[in-house]
């Protein structure tokens, strides 16, 4: 089960933004501070903080919300 | 004078009189330089056979442009080619009728073939020749041609499914009474046909297997009891995608989706043919998919070759048959939002839609709305063409 209030707060951290208003649509395309370097880190941030490797080949097209909560709930799942 | 080819028939005759005169021949001598003294030199044309000015030949033979330019056919005239004969000469004070002929009309290259003479007073023939004349298109006359008869009458293979439903109600919508093609949900191509005539529209379900022979021409056939023709062909019917490994696809998996999305299309286009051609407009529509320009999608063999065979189909077929008044386009789908994507991982299609410029999958009222396009009128000169429906996932 994904704690969806931890990935949130790695998010929040890293994009440094308040993690109250991360939803459904927070995406690399409305969040200014989510650029390629940060979303680097984001990846890095959130194996690290939930214990799983995000496959090399999806990692650079999880840039929204939506998106990363359900490959690391696969993730956590398979875990 | 003509304005209209079609008016032009053959045997169609026009002819110019005209007397040439001393000032004539000096004002062709400004124009042409050509001073030779058997046409302005009386002492010097005493000394020749002729005993006369002779007239230069081609003043009279140029009264052949004024007959083309401003009779036969008249404005938009373009003189292509001509030869000429010159049997007896033209003197001073000659009264000469020069003439044109219609022989014969080449109807696709708006060309006529014309017989020119020209006679003197006497009857007696000066100058014979054939000429071709092409008739050109204006601007003008292109905007006042009257709109196409094309019969607003469609049919979309597969008309009941996802994507076909909803090309069938907006073609409804744009007002063509629709064919709705099903192969074996007769329970949705029924319901769809209800709710569009619910709406106001003219619809009929037809059933068919495009992979049995003589099935497009019952379909095209039932069109025509129902609704007097066909102007616009939606080849959509594809089998389900059914994605294999190499090592495990079979002929057979190949070979259905030539039979439905290749040979159905075929078939139906041919049956289609007769009706588009008799009022020289028709649209064919066929769907094919993004598979066929972008990146493959491993696996997807089957569906992807029978896909790019289409798109090939289309493109030699548009250029074969531009010149009777067909267009034929295809719309590229990117994945688009229907049970055909089922067996997709959500993850997947989220990852295609964040890979989308426009941050989307495609939806069948997407697809929709650009075969509507193809199909109208705003598309009269648009053929041989993929219109991409992915967001921009691809672009070329």
């Amino acid at each position: 089960m994904l704690d969806e209030t931890k990935l949130k707060s790695v998010i929040a951290a890293i994009l440094d933004i308040d993690e109250n208003s991360i939803d459904q649509n927070t995406s690399m395309d409305n969040v200014e501070s989510w650029d390629s370097i940060k979303h680097m880190d984001l990846i890095l941030a959130i194996e690290e903080e939930f214990g799983v490797s995000v496959p090399d080949e999806e990692a650079a097209d999880l840039t929204s919300y939506a998106l990363i909560k359900l490959v690391v709930a696969d993730l956590v799942k398979d875990k | 004078m003509f304005h209209d080819f079609n008016a032009i028939q053959v045997g169609d005759v026009r002819t110019l009189s005209k007397t040439i005169t001393t000032d004539d021949v000096r004002r062709f001598v400004e124009l042409t330089g050509d001073d030779n003294p058997l046409h302005v030199d009386p002492v010097y044309a005493e000394t020749t056979p002729f005993k006369d000015i002779v007239v230069h030949g081609m003043l009279g033979a140029s009264f052949l442009s004024t007959v083309i330019g401003t009779k036969l056919p008249g404005p938009g005239a373009l003189w292509v080619s001509q030869n000429m004969e010159f049997h007896r000469p033209v003197r001073l004070g000659d009264a000469l009728e020069i003439g044109c002929t219609v022989l014969k009309k080449h109807e696709r290259d708006r060309l006529l073939d014309l017989e020119t003479r020209i006679t003197n007073q006497n009857g007696d023939l000066v100058l014979s020749g054939r000429a071709k004349v092409k008739v050109l298109i204006t601007r003008q006359a292109a905007e006042a041609a009257p709109k196409s008869d094309r019969r607003r009458v469609a049919i979309v293979t597969g008309g009941s499914g996802g994507i076909g439903g909803a090309i069938s109600r907006r073609l409804a919508a744009e007002g063509h009474a629709v064919v709705v093609h099903y192969r074996g949900r007769r329970d949705r191509a029924e319901a769809l046909v209800r709710e569009l005539s619910a709406n106001g529209s003219r619809a009929i379900a037809v059933q068919g297997d495009l992979t049995v022979p003589g099935t497009a021409g019952s379909i095209v056939e039932a069109a025509i009891q129902a609704f007097g023709g066909v102007g616009v062909l939606v080849n959509n019917a594809a089998p389900a995608i059914d994605a294999k490994p190499i090592q495990v696809l079979g002929w057979t998996d190949m070979q259905k989706h030539l039979d439905v999305q290749v040979r159905g299309a075929f078939e139906m286009i041919k049956a289609c043919l007769p009706q588009m051609t008799e009022t020289r407009a028709g649209r064919i529509v066929n769907i094919t998919s993004q598979v066929v320009q972008g990146n493959p999608s491993v696996s997807w063999t089957s569906y992807a070759v029978g896909k790019s065979a289409l798109a090939t189909l289309s493109r030699y077929l548009a250029a074969e048959l531009g010149p009777s008044g067909v267009t034929v386009n295809c719309v590229a789908p990117g994945m688009t939002e229907t049970t055909l994507i089922g067996d997709i991982p959500e993850k997947v299609q989220m990852m295609v839609a964040r890979q989308t410029p426009l941050r989307r999958l495609s939806t069948p009222e997407d697809v929709a709305a650009a075969v509507a396009f193809l199909a109208s009128d705003s598309a009269g000169f648009v053929t041989g063409h993929t219109l991409a429906v992915n967001g921009g996932l691809t672009m070329s």
